[in-house]
């Protein structure tokens, strides 16, 4: 009998000690990537090799896409503007694609093709500045999702006019949050929070198997302060604010998420906008748009749309939900400045 | 006839049993509970740049402000008891500047264009696994 008591008991005690460490610490990886810092948390085996994985993959995206620095595709085709069709990676293609779909389905709030009027006013760079009417108006015809052209079958695209200017920033990360969805699942791991630059892509459960808490934003408080708590699984998380990247010039400030039809900095009576849906493809896009079109057609939009939630911030400072958020979303503002109104 | 014995558990096997369960179930408890939840320690804010961690200071420690310095736009971080920010940067965005000071562990403050980043790291209490900005 003791043959069996014996190891029996060891393999107890090893299980014990084991179990608990492994699933209480994650990998935790921080890197600068897509203009924006990606912050990894991955429980399992396999962490690390993962982590290894979607850092490379967003940085290979990150080449791919970029227009502040040289190369790239976005560059190719924004440089071949008005030529015809150039050749393109598959993976730029499949991005072009879905930025589209949600260009359509804004009616234009999101529009990749307002690249031009983020580069005239540079809001984020040392050379921000306030452009005169005239320049605006001159490069608001340049702005046209309708005009981005692809051919699939032969990994092609071409924009239109010359001088159009794709900018994949208000999209790239949702797509980069995908596929590090995707290496995840490949690796087998069930549990892991990843944040690329504010859009959070929740994987599975908590190790606790209870949801994962995302914080949201304060638009009006310091980075790291929130006005609640959505509890996801499986889930993306992406918002879009007037707070992020902004300047003040004679005491009014300009925030970077540009209006594709004023080609100025949305008016919105939004102070930020969260998305919650099942893919991250569909967060970051929406959540753009969303803030553009204004609380009320904003409201509708997501309605319309059916495959998202929303958490509304308004500029009088109250906060909406969708229906499908009200059990899962916590009103807890520090500041004691917003009002949370529950019907969405 | 005679029953054999030596498959039945003796007295001393079931004493062994029990007293190697109960003694996993003290080391389950201690470490959910003590270690994992009072492990603390001390506060150490870690600057990391480009990738590395170039600096590690322990805040419980400090008596006088220490300032550490990257030259990517001049930037100037200041550590104090307890506490640590971005003092000077001239980076485009300053959003690293309007982080303000960090104080709990898990608060981290970042400037994007120097690809920095200072977080107080430590047992992550907070209540939550990630935000979205």
């Amino acid at each position: 009998m003791k043959k069996i008591v014996f190891p029996l008991l060891i393999t107890v005690l090893i299980l014990v000690t084991a179990c608990t460490k492994n699933n209480s610490k994650p990998l935790q990886v921080d890197s600068f990537a897509m203009g924006t810092i990606i912050s990894l948390k991955i429980y399992g085996e396999n962490s690390q090799k993962t982590a290894n994985e979607v850092i490379e993959k967003i940085k290979y995206l990150e080449k791919l896409f970029t227009i502040n620095a040289p190369g790239g595709d976005i560059n190719k085709l924004n440089e071949n503007a008005g030529k015809g069709y150039v050749k393109l990676n598959p993976e730029t293609i499949a991005t072009i694609k879905e930025a589209l779909k949600k260009s359509v389905i804004s009616n234009g709030a999101f529009d990749i093709t307002v690249g031009s009027i983020v580069k005239l006013w540079e809001i984020g760079t040392e050379k921000a500045r306030i452009p005169s009417e005239n320049e605006i108006n001159k490069l608001l015809g340049l702005v046209n999702y309708r005009n981005v052209h692809i051919d699939e079958k032969n990994n092609c695209a071409s924009l239109e006019k010359t001088g159009q200017i794709i900018d994949l920033g208000g999209y790239a990360k949702g797509y980069a949050g995908e596929a590090a969805k995707e290496i995840c699942k490949k690796n087998g791991i069930s549990s892991a929070c990843l944040n690329l630059g504010g859009n959070v892509i929740a994987i599975g459960n908590r190790p606790d198997k209870n949801p994962w808490n995302i914080g949201i934003q304060n638009p009006r408080a310091k980075t790291g302060n929130y006005i609640g708590i959505v509890k996801v699984s499986d889930k993306a998380v992406a918002t879009s604010g007037d707070y992020q990247r902004c300047f003040e010039k004679n005491g009014k400030i300009f925030h970077h998420i540009m209006d594709p039809k004023t080609g100025k900095p949305a008016k919105s009576d939004l102070m930020s906008v969260t998305i919650v849906a099942s893919s991250a493809a569909d967060t970051d896009g929406l959540s753009t748009g969303t803030f553009v079109l204004g609380f009320d057609k904003g409201r509708n939009f997501i309605k319309q749309y059916g495959k998202a939630e929303a958490i509304f911030i308004t500029t009088n400072k109250k906060i909406y939900v969708t229906e499908g958020l009200k059990k899962s979303f916590i009103f807890k503002d520090e500041s004691e400045e917003f009002e949370y109104i529950e019907k969405g | 006839m005679k029953v054999k014995n030596s498959n039945i558990l003796k007295k001393g096997d079931v004493i062994l049993i029990f007293s190697i369960l109960i003694l996993a179930g003290i080391i389950f408890i201690w470490k959910a509970y003590f270690v994992e939840k009072f492990d603390v320690g001390e506060k150490i804010a870690v600057i990391m740049h480009d990738g590395k961690n170039i600096e590690r200071v322990n805040l419980n420690n400090l008596n006088n402000p220490v300032f550490i310095k990257i030259k990517d736009y001049n930037i100037v971080i200041i550590a104090e008891k307890g506490r640590i920010r971005f003092l000077q940067s001239d980076c485009p965005d300053k959003i690293c500047l309007k982080s303000g000071y960090l104080t709990k562990c898990g608060d981290k403050a970042v400037c994007v264009p120097s690809r920095t980043q200072v977080v107080i790291s430590g047992k992550d209490d907070d209540e939550i696994d990630s935000l979205s900005f």
